[in-house]
């Protein structure tokens, strides 16, 4: 495990750049980690993406599926590899503060 | 190099260059189209071993004092010792044994190795070769033949600590395919030798992938499953499903859980619910059409059939299989079927039959024979020029060669898919897709690449050749891979060398063909939008 | 022709013989123990977990399962003894079948020096058949004539096939796995020892044939002299034929050449063996007593201690 300093503060993150630690999460935190992952500037639709995936998050400890994902903000898949080009679970799930996805996802 | 060089120490025992690696068909017989794998961080490198083939897959870390390495190397001679006693390792004491001892290194097998033929024939990823470097460690320092002996058998080793991590990085450069050992005359388990390198690493040293342990088997155990998905997560999402399913087909299913004295209790690989919905929803489309009794639980473990410790712990295994046995008990059901999981077939079925005691060996079978009798005894109308696209079919390794389960898949495919296409070879003798073994789900570092570019592209080039006729992107083709496991690896093998755009590829289970060819459905149910 | 009575020993002589009866004796009993001590091992092995391949050698053409389980009471998968697994292992026995499709080159040498190998072993039997006959007719006057006996024919075809099959097969093999380098890494210095000592054993066995014995009488005779316990003198030649014989003998529980046994156990016991955990079942029974083991394996998630059954029901 490696630090790392995104939105002014010091956060713990994994060999490949997830934070660990969830609750320092932040919108700084967020447009710093949208840099690393070639999502900056962040758009009305990076948000929508990104608030969604918080709050299924903060209240599943999940990440939702991203069928559901694309239902529920209405952006589809292809528009969402171009806003997160790491690809909704790599990408945006990233910058939204989640885990990495495990299992056989 | 010889073999004995693993325990040098270098920079790296072997590079993998592009131009070393088996060359692809059109049109990736072009290199510029080629993807190239990433590169360590030196600080990666510096924190774990990574000196085998610059990839990291387990990530051992390097020690910090002379005592913790002196640790790990007495930890990892206990363990081994341990791999050899009927106490601790009755589970596999018989195999182990005769592989270790009685391969005369004939090299018949070299050919079966995904990961061999397609780096181009590098010594360290032969089949022969772990077991070659285990059995000089055992002759060595568990045995402890003396000097002469070890002479006259070759069995010239240096215990040390770069060896041990070397081995333990080895251990999973392997996808206990097994290919290797159908090839043996004279029945010698090489992919075995991987795994009890495994669980000398897990069972002695605590040291396992973190996807598969911490996150798997431990978190699976814990939390539900090793999706993370716990059961308030999974009611929502069963909800979503229902949904889903009543704008696909228009009309309402009721998805039944937890519903006692069931006669099926199907088990899905979580990672469906997940990644690939539509699969579980065709399960429950066709489950419905066709009549069928049948239940989710909503249990911890009891939504998820994975058990990652077949592939890795002994201990873990039979955690989980018992759990999920426990919980098909207390609901009662006739038996357990599991789902479009190559891993969970084997280890649930076939693996766990013998740690499964009293009233925890319920029945369990396939789910594929219950599709297969669905539609080939027309319990459900189907028209087949609904899936009138080019289509190979994927034979995942543990449902195939492990299991024997290889025609009821085919009679489904024959029947509803005019243009189905074998690949070259297929059945029980077909090629890993490279993610076994638990690789699909081991997502760190440059791992994911080493398998995009190593263990599974003799997979690609199956498929690239299978569909050459119609190779040009305009044309989509469909790759049937009923495996959870495999549905991942050849989907990341598809995005890295951008097969979609370049060719038109696209993969997915076997279940939501047949869902597609239902003649009562308004529209296509396969949404190739999801590439 | 020659009465075996009428060689005038020296001492040296004499020590020789009674060496080369002692050797030929220990030589016949170590293989006979070091291979019951294997068998009985492998025969003993504990149950393991199913780790089956539903084909291993072989591939069958129309490949059908209906998706195993436990319970499926197919007799289909139940027998590990069907036809086709007892074929396909044949198969692998009497002509190398993987080999052969495999490699055709490294299948010529491999199978000549198994033909040499097994036909030597048929010589000797004969060999001490005829003795053996020789000696329980009670005939004191033991001549070269009687000791030949009718089997001299098949005697003089088997001596020539495998000389000659084991000087051409291992030379042969030698030379391959020398030459190739994938299997030259991989070959021990033993394995080399091994096909020079088969090697001179056909070489001294053909000059033996050709030049002082043409009936391989002497051999016989040596036999002879073990049985009645008074050693009938070998010339110098089948000293040294004897001595490498036995020192070849000797040398093969060394080597994996046991797999002819020890695969057997593979894959009837291992990779053919499908037999379900049914209730009341000699597995079941099995099952019940490794479950009862204790574990001592040490990372973190086991609790040492804790026997098998208790660890699958641990939650931690």
């Amino acid at each position: 495990m490696a630090k790392t300093t995104l939105g002014g503060i010091e956060i713990e993150v994994d060999e490949d750049g997830f934070i660990q630690e969830p609750e320092k999460w932040n919108k700084e935190v967020a447009e710093d980690l949208s840099k690393l992952e070639q999502a900056f500037p962040m758009g009305e639709d990076h948000w929508k993406i990104v608030n969604y995936l918080r709050d299924y998050y903060l209240k599943y400890e999940i990440a939702p599926p991203i069928r559901m994902l694309v239902k529920q903000t209405g952006i589809d898949l292809k528009t969402i590899y171009q806003l997160f080009p790491g690809g909704p679970a790599k990408g945006a799930c990233k910058v939204a503060g989640l885990p990495k996805p495990t299992g056989c996802v | 190099m010889r073999i004995e060089d693993i325990s040098k120490k270098s920079d790296q025992i072997i590079k993998i260059r592009q131009s070393d690696l088996l060359p692809l068909p059109y049109p990736y017989n072009n290199p510029e189209k080629d993807t190239a794998m990433r590169e360590l961080s030196s600080d990666q490198r510096e924190r774990y071993e990574a000196s085998l083939d610059g990839v990291i897959g387990v990530g051992i870390q390097r020690p910090s004092s002379k005592a913790e390495e002196e640790l790990f190397i007495h930890k990892f001679l206990s363990g081994l010792a341990k791999l050899f006693e009927k106490e601790n390792n009755w589970t596999f004491l018989h195999p182990l044994y005769h592989s270790l001892e009685y391969c005369v290194k004939c090299q018949i097998c070299n050919d079966s190795c995904p990961a061999y033929i397609a780096s181009g024939r590098k010594e360290i990823y032969r089949p022969t070769y772990r077991p070659e470097v285990l059995r000089r460690i055992v002759d060595k320092y568990i045995k402890k033949k003396n000097r002469a002996s070890l002479k006259l058998t070759g069995s010239d080793i240096e215990l040390n600590w770069t060896l041990i991590a070397r081995l333990g990085e080895l251990a999973y450069r392997c996808t206990l395919c097994r290919k290797c050992t159908q090839a043996c005359p004279l029945g010698i388990d090489n992919g075995l030798i991987s795994h009890e390198i495994r669980k000398v690493f897990s069972q002695e040293m605590g040291i396992a992938p973190k996807e598969l342990h911490e996150q798997g088997t431990v978190q699976q155990l814990k939390v539900g499953s090793s999706t993370g998905i716990n059961p308030r997560a999974l009611e929502n999402i069963i909800e979503f499903m229902e949904n889903d399913i009543e704008e696909k087909i228009g009309r309402k299913i009721k998805i039944p859980v937890d519903k006692k004295g069931a006669e099926i209790l199907l088990l899905h690989n979580a990672g469906e619910f997940m990644s690939w919905p539509e699969n579980t929803e065709a399960f429950a489309i066709i489950f419905d059409a066709a009549g069928i009794d049948w239940t989710l639980s909503s249990e911890t473990v009891g939504y998820d059939a994975v058990n990652y410790g077949v592939w890795y712990d002994d201990i873990q295994l039979a955690r989980v299989a018992t759990r999920q046995a426990e919980i098909a008990r207390n609901l009662g059901v006739k038996k357990i079927n599991v789902g479009e999981c190559g891993h969970a077939h084997k280890a649930m079925i076939v693996v766990a039959d013998r740690v499964l005691t009293g009233d925890l060996n319920i029945p369990r079978e396939s789910a594929l024979p219950i599709l297969r009798d669905i539609v080939v005894g027309d319990k459900i109308k189907l028209d087949s020029s609904r899936n009138n696209f080019p289509i190979t079919l994927h034979d995942p390794c543990n449902m195939v060669r492990l299991m024997g389960i290889v025609e009821p898949q085919r009679e489904i495919l024959k029947k509803i898919c005019p243009q189905f296409l074998e690949m070259e070879p297929h059945g029980v003798d077909n090629y890993c897709c490279g993610g076994g073994s638990g690789f699909a789900i081991m997502q760190s570092m440059n791992f994911p690449d080493w398998r995009s570019a190593v263990s599974g592209r003799i997979k690609l080039k199956q498929i690239l050749e299978v569909f050459q006729d119609t190779i040009s992107p305009d044309v989509k083709k469909y790759v049937c891979a009923p495996c959870s496991n495999c549905k991942g690896q050849i989907r990341d093998l598809l995005n890295y060398y951008n097969v979609w755009d370049e060719c038109g590829i696209f993969y997915g289970g076997l279940a939501e063909l047949i869902v597609n060819a239902m003649i009562d459905l308004e529209k296509p149910f396969i949404e190739w939008e999801w590439h | 022709m020659f009465e075996a009575n009428t060689f005038s020993k020296s001492d040296l002589g004499l020590t020789m013989d009674i060496f080369l009866i002692l050797l030929t004796c220990f030589a016949y009993i170590f293989i006979l123990v070091a291979y019951s001590a294997k068998i009985v091992k492998y025969a003993r092995m504990p149950i393991h977990l199913r780790w089956e391949l539903f084909t291993a050698t072989k591939t069958e053409k129309k490949p059908y399962h209906h998706g195993l389980t436990a319970f499926e009471a197919q007799p289909f998968q139940s027998s590990r003894w069907r036809l086709s697994n007892v074929w396909s292992f044949l198969k692998e026995y009497l002509w190398f079948h993987s080999y052969l499709s495999h490699d055709k080159t490294y299948w010529c040498f491999l199978y000549i020096a198994h033909i040499g190998f097994v036909s030597l072993i048929i010589f000797q039997a004969v060999c001490i058949a005829t003795a053996l006959g020789t000696f329980l007719a009670h005939d004191q006057t033991i001549t070269a004539e009687r000791a030949t006996g009718s089997l001299v024919a098949l005697r003089i075809l088997l001596a020539i096939i495998s000389f000659a099959a084991g000087i051409i097969g291992n030379i042969g093999l030698m030379v391959y796995r020398i030459s190739h380098r994938d299997l030259r890494l991989y070959t021990p210095p033993l394995t080399f020892i091994g096909y020079c000592i088969s090697i001179c054993t056909c070489l001294i066995g053909f000059i033996l044939l050709l030049t002082n014995d043409p009936h391989f009488s002497g051999y016989v005779l040596f036999f002879v002299g073990m049985f009645q316990i008074k050693p009938i003198a070998v010339s110098g030649l089948l000293g040294l034929f004897i001595f490498l014989n036995m020192l070849h003998l000797i040398y093969l529980p060394f080597t994996p050449g046991f797999h002819y046994v020890t695969r057997f156990f593979a894959f009837f016991n291992v990779l053919w063996d499908t037999r379900p955990n049914q209730k009341g079942s000699p597995v079941e029974k099995a099952i019940g007593q490794v479950m009862g083991k204790k574990i001592t394996w040490s990372a973190p998630h086991i609790k040492s201690g804790q026997t098998w059954e208790q660890a699958a029901k641990h939650r931690s």
